[in-house]
């Protein structure tokens, strides 16, 4: 077991998440690991890749958007139980009222964070196709200093949002665990900016894309 | 001239107080605080001025209007800025910037204005909501009338603008430079191009200084430039130094001024920066400069060090002193003594 799903079961765990099987010493291995299909009691733990989209509305009227590439991880404990999705991201436009900027031209460095924490629900769509979605709060960081003579702009809206993530466990497996792929998406309304006072009415914050994964036994 | 940068230190419970600050200390570390800024925005867009510097007085509102030579086509660059000075620091400005195309004889006058810098009056709205000086680019056209009377120009048109302007270079013939009067008033003529390069300073007067962690340089509207730079995050230290700087023809500056700052807003400020005013005959000659200097440190006492409190100047003097003539102590916080009007004999 890598050291990324131990520190998400410690995570999850001091969340109020149930300990996963697999922490413990004596835990099953190999194929006879996997959980039979249609059962969603384990740990699910996946890499994911995709675009994001985060817009905002500032008290002043103006409307930001920044499109970006994004790297991350998603984890989730049990049929029922806490889940996390946490992103790296790479600005890479911006937009004001209608004017689109390349960030790369205006920004000496892009970097972002996205991350939605809640609760999420597990169910089969098909024997080998299971899903799992559920509400959590979010928070969207965009921090992109300028380049000579260019002004810094960042922005850390909060929120409500939800998550959901489809698998498909095709048989394969990696360090005795089944494989995963499959997709997420992820919507949020955002509210508040503790960064910046009382500038931002709302805003919207939207991310898709793909995951490959690993399912842990009960 | 207001202190470059505060900390908010309103009075608040120890917990609150705390939480606000581990805010401010992420939201410093992030360039953050007030509102969003421009995406792409670049710092100085400043188009120099060469030309005429006409200045008016509405109460205690200054204005300066800066008329560069007409191109090919009729129009020449202009800046126009009104500062308010109720009080010797000075609370809010307004710098206009585009250009102006006089029509015929009738003195029918078209300004395009292109940018407007804004340097609001937030002393009494806490740091983390300051918004500190912005620029918006807009279009917008103000039609006027311009008189010319020798050494006059009436303009006439937009109540904002509206006045009746003396050639700043023959007005500053009326300064003297004996008395600690005489003193007093040469520190409110250099002042107001120093107030006028604050409006132009993305972030001024808020917490969007921490923009500046990066130095930053701006050029003077006529001449010379303005390097700014921020060094620390709980307590800071601004320091503006002026090259030859002047954004009024005539009026020029050098040297640092510099504010440090702890969390609370509360500090001092310091450095000694030179003024040169160079009056004009009304034959346009140049006649004998004045040149000063402007201590911020209190010249060799601490204690009448330019005090902060929550960001604003509150407390000791700038102490200015005018070569080989008088010397004077003034309050940042008090109404100007003489004014610029009275300084000037402005209409």
């Amino acid at each position: 077991m890598s050291g990324a799903p131990v520190a998400l079961a410690l995570t999850l765990a001091a969340l109020g998440g149930p300990a996963p099987a697999w922490a413990n010493a004596g835990a099953p291995s190999g194929l006879e690991a996997d959980e039979r299909r249609g059962e969603h009691h384990g740990s699910r733990h996946a890499l994911a890749l995709g675009p994001h989209a985060t817009t905002f509305f500032s008290e002043e009227g103006s409307q930001y958007t920044f499109f970006s590439g994004s790297v991350g991880y998603l984890g989730s404990l049990g049929a029922r139980g806490p889940f996390v999705h946490v992103f790296a991201l790479l600005p890479l436009q911006a937009r004001q009222d209608g004017s689109v900027y390349a960030t790369g031209d205006y920004y000496r460095r892009r970097a972002g964070a996205d991350l939605l924490l809640g609760w999420q629900w597990r169910w089969s769509v098909r024997p080998d196709l299971e899903a799992e979605a559920g509400p959590g709060l979010h928070a969207t960081l965009v921090y992109l200093p300028g380049k000579a003579g260019y002004r810094d702009f960042s922005a850390l809206p909060l929120g409500l949002g939800a998550g959901a993530v489809l698998r498909w466990r095709r048989g394969d497996h990696s360090f005795s665990q089944p494989i995963t792929v499959g997709a997420y998406c992820a919507a949020a309304f955002d509210l508040y900016d503790p960064l910046r006072a009382d500038d931002l009415a709302h805003g919207f914050t939207l991310s898709t894309g793909l995951l490959l994964g690993l399912g842990v036994s009960p | 001239m207001r202190p470059a940068a505060g900390r908010d230190g309103a009075a608040s419970p120890s917990t609150s107080r705390r939480c606000r600050a581990g805010t401010a200390l992420l939201a410093l570390a992030l360039g953050a605080c007030g509102p969003y800024a421009e995406v792409a925005q670049k710092l100085d867009v400043t188009a120099r001025v060469a030309g005429d510097t006409w200045i008016a007085a509405a109460g205690t509102e200054v204005r300066v209007l800066l008329v560069g030579k007409p191109g090919d086509d009729g129009s020449a660059p202009f800046a126009f800025t009104a500062l308010q000075m109720p009080i010797s620091c000075g609370t809010s400005a307004v710098t206009l910037q585009g250009t102006w195309t006089e029509v015929g004889s009738g003195g029918e006058a078209t300004l395009r204005v292109e940018r407007e810098y804004t340097l609001p009056d937030e002393r009494s709205t806490s740091l983390l909501s300051r918004r500190g000086a912005w620029r918006a680019d807009v279009r917008r056209t103000i039609e006027a009338t311009v008189r010319r009377d020798g050494s006059r120009l009436v303009l006439a048109g937009d109540a904002a603008l509206d006045g009746t302007y003396l050639a700043f270079g023959g007005a500053l013939a009326r300064l003297g430079t004996t008395t600690s009067r005489d003193a007093a008033c040469a520190f409110q003529i250099a002042n107001l191009g120093i107030r006028s390069s604050e409006v132009r300073i993305i972030g001024f007067g808020g917490p969007g200084m921490t923009q500046y962690q990066r130095p930053a340089t701006y050029v003077g509207t006529v001449a010379g430039s303005l390097h700014v730079s921020l060094s620390g995050y709980t307590h800071n230290t601004t320091t503006i130094t002026y090259s030859t700087f002047e954004d009024m023809g005539g009026a020029r500056v050098d040297g640092p001024q510099i504010t440090d700052a702890d969390s609370g807003g509360d500090g001092h400020m310091s450095g000694v920066m030179t003024f040169v005013l160079q009056p004009l005959s009304p034959d346009g000659a140049a006649t004998s400069p004045i040149t000063g200097t402007i201590d911020f440190g209190g010249a060799g006492n601490p204690a009448d060090a330019v005090q902060i409190s929550n960001g604003a100047a509150t407390g000791g003097v700038y102490v200015v002193s005018i070569e080989g003539g008088g010397s004077a102590r003034v309050s940042p916080e008090t109404p100007p003594s003489p004014s610029v009007s009275e300084c000037l004999a402005l209409p």
